[in-house]
């Protein structure tokens, strides 16, 4: 949050901040692979897991309830984390906030299809519609964030002020950044200067 | 004064604070249906029940739940906190008070489980109280986040506004 409210830190936050982004992609791929690999692609499919194959019984409501619990989990510190990096990309607010709010929708309602499932006895293509809404939202989110942190300096907001700063350190007061009474963490130059005392003369 | 930096936030914040909410009621749904919501139904869920043909719980059994929520609930808790706490729209003192009603409740809903099965029932009450403790918390950060990022400008209290936010939390 300090890195992302003080956007002259924003250059220093971008390595780890790839790094994340490449682990998000790769958990939304296996997520996806893994829900169509057991049938998340089929009504039918999705049918017979929930309301039982064959005239079998249905999910209990502690299995779906489960399902809602760890998804909850996945789901919203994913999108918390890219709908913060999003506001710092070259975005409108109101294409940041659609972005952002699609996504939640489409979560939310791929969380809670299975009690319509199991409610309504049939409604496997609403789970497959919401699966495939979820993932694209969420993939269109990660790809706007991953494209201004994927290129080089200078496409997120903060990366103009970050160089400036970096090459004018003390012109903005080395320990105020803002109207809050934070301290302006020092720049990497001023870190380093600060490790090696005696030997950047 | 007003805390503009947090504006472009407000939407991913408030996702969160639903998400929270799911979280909370989840919880409380499956606390109700498979530990019956009491302590006498907490005992037979950990030390196993003849009349419903259940037994007691593994250790493996044990680590399957604690484990994930040993990641999962420190993480969630951390994230709101950091949040709700750069806003400053709590005293020091109320603050740090819900951080400890959280951390605390955490740590002891998951330890009260093992202990019922290994040290004595009587801990089914710690695991009832631990819980409704940590759904208190849950629900009073994502009320706090709601109120913090619902407001057109978000507030910070005067006497905090000084104060880097490290020195809030610690």
């Amino acid at each position: 949050m300090r890195f992302l409210v003080l956007p002259k830190a924003v250059g220093r936050a971008r390595p780890p901040v790839r790094i994340f982004l490449a682990f998000a992609a790769l958990a939304l791929v296996a997520l996806a692979a893994q829900r169509v690999l057991s049938g998340g692609l089929s009504p039918a499919e999705i049918e017979a897991h929930y309301l039982g194959a064959g005239g079998g019984e249905a999910l209990p409501a502690a299995a779906l309830w489960e399902e809602v619990h760890a998804g909850a989990f996945v789901y919203g510190f994913v999108l918390f984390m890219l709908g913060s990096l999003a506001a710092l990309c070259p975005l409108s607010a109101k294409a940041r906030g659609a972005l952002v709010a699609a996504s939640f929708v489409a979560t939310m309602a791929d969380l809670f299809a299975p009690f319509a499932i199991v409610g309504l006895g049939r409604g496997g293509a609403l789970r497959v519609a919401t699966f495939v809404l979820a993932t694209v939202s969420v993939a269109a989110l990660l790809a706007v964030v991953a494209v201004s942190f994927g290129r080089g300096a200078g496409h997120a907001h903060g990366d103009h002020e970050d160089r400036r700063a970096q090459a004018q350190p003390d012109e903005a007061g080395p320990e105020r950044a803002g109207g809050m009474g934070e301290r302006r963490l020092p720049s990497a130059k001023q870190e380093g200067s600060r490790a090696l005392p005696h030997t950047h003369v | 004064m007003s805390n503009r930096r947090l504006d472009p936030f407000r939407w991913p914040a408030l996702g969160f604070a639903a998400y929270l909410l799911v979280q909370a009621a989840s919880a409380a749904a499956l606390f109700a249906l498979k530990l019956g919501g009491g302590a006498a139904g907490v005992r037979a869920f950990y030390l196993g029940a003849p009349e419903r043909f259940t037994s007691a719980k593994s250790l493996a059994g044990l680590l399957e739940v604690a484990v994930p929520h040993l990641v999962a609930v420190p993480l969630v808790l951390f994230a709101a906190i950091h949040v709700v706490g750069f806003a400053r729209k709590l005293s020091r003192r109320v603050f740090v008070a819900l951080v400890a009603l959280s951390f605390a409740s955490a740590f002891a809903a998951t330890a009260s489980g093992f202990a019922v099965r290994w040290v004595s029932p009587a801990f089914a009450w710690l695991k009832v109280l631990s819980f409704a403790g940590l759904e208190v918390a849950l629900v009073s950060w994502a009320a706090l986040l709601l109120a913090v990022f619902l407001s057109r400008s978000h507030p910070v209290r005067r006497a905090a506004a000084a104060t880097p936010v490290e020195e809030i939390v610690r």
